[in-house]
């Protein structure tokens, strides 16, 4: 194997929560080489330091900010209203269609024109309420 | 939802863009932009990652706009975290400079290299939800995850001979 390949398996072995050992081959070679054991190193550190870095403080109003512009936006409240909203406006221009439609080739019955009415009735509720079931 | 994934994302922002003005910033973005998306979550993936997606390209489009702004690392906080760990004014010193250039580093760091390693580092992520916050390969995060130690080591050395902190 070529240097960049044990460099690689050293990288990607950082990468790892629980840490196995290096192969014995792969051992052998980032001790005897030293440029691949100084980058074994490096790369060793970089690990460390990144895995030792403080957290970071989060200041207070910048949360608040954040809560106050975020929460007011997402609310559940405003977000259901707004899912009806869209409904409403998805499920309006086909029940009328279908109405308008119904009332136009019904024979002058009013029980079918009942009929026809309440169907339109029901598939507007339909549309309009499926965002909100869906979700 | 706001409340639970505020300091998180604040904590993400903050290391990837150095400045917590901008971090703040691109928390409350993304928190609209969430909200503005919130319709059209599927659940493909977990809410979480769906946000943390939403994060990372609101933060890229803000190191875009950042370009050449001084990063600026408050570090009080840090400060006294390694003097409780350490005891050691000096030793302290020397990581407190340490956690300072490598912090910088990584606002230096290409947007995804950056992403990967924070999300990794400080997030905690693995490697599926890293490639699944970045919409990319598994392997793919391997490899940003290598480039970007590779680039690190490279920036910490050139921060280290110009002594800038």
């Amino acid at each position: 194997m070529k240097c960049e390949e044990y460099r690689r398996i050293c990288n990607r072995r950082l990468d790892e929560r629980n840490r196995s050992p290096l192969a014995a081959e792969a051992e052998l070679h980032v001790r005897d080489c030293p440029r691949c054991n100084a980058y074994a190193r490096a790369m060793f550190q970089i690990d460390a330091g990144l895995r030792s870095l403080p957290e970071v403080q989060v200041p207070e109003e910048v949360l608040a900010s954040a809560l106050s512009e975020g929460g007011r936006c997402v609310g559940p409240g405003r977000e259901l209203l707004n899912r009806v909203g869209r409904g409403v406006a998805a499920g309006f221009p086909p029940a009328i269609a279908w109405s308008l439609g119904g009332l136009l080739h019904s024979p002058s019955d009013t029980a079918m024109q009942f009929l026809l009415v309440s169907a339109a009735v029901a598939l507007f509720a339909l549309t309009a309420l499926r965002p909100r079931l869906s979700a | 939802m706001a409340k639970e994934f505020a300091p998180r994302l604040y904590r993400h922002a903050y290391r990837s863009l150095g400045d917590s003005h901008l971090a703040a910033e691109a928390v409350q973005e993304t928190l609209v932009r969430v909200h503005r998306s919130l319709p059209d979550f599927r659940g493909e993936c977990a809410l979480g990652t769906w946000i943390y997606r939403i994060a990372v390209n609101t933060i890229t489009s803000y190191r875009r706009r950042r370009h050449n702004h001084s990063i600026s690392f408050v570090g009080t906080g840090d400060i006294q975290y390694i003097i409780d760990e350490e005891g050691d004014l000096e030793e302290a010193f020397d990581r407190k400079l340490e956690c300072e250039r490598l912090a910088r580093c990584i606002a230096k760091l290409s947007p995804r290299e950056s992403a990967a390693i924070t999300l990794f580092y400080m997030d905690g992520y693995g490697y599926k939800e890293i490639a699944s916050i970045l919409e990319t390969s598994v392997d793919c995060v391997g490899l940003l995850l290598h480039r970007g130690r590779e680039h690190l080591r490279v920036l910490l050395a050139g921060t280290r001979e110009r002594g800038e902190i």
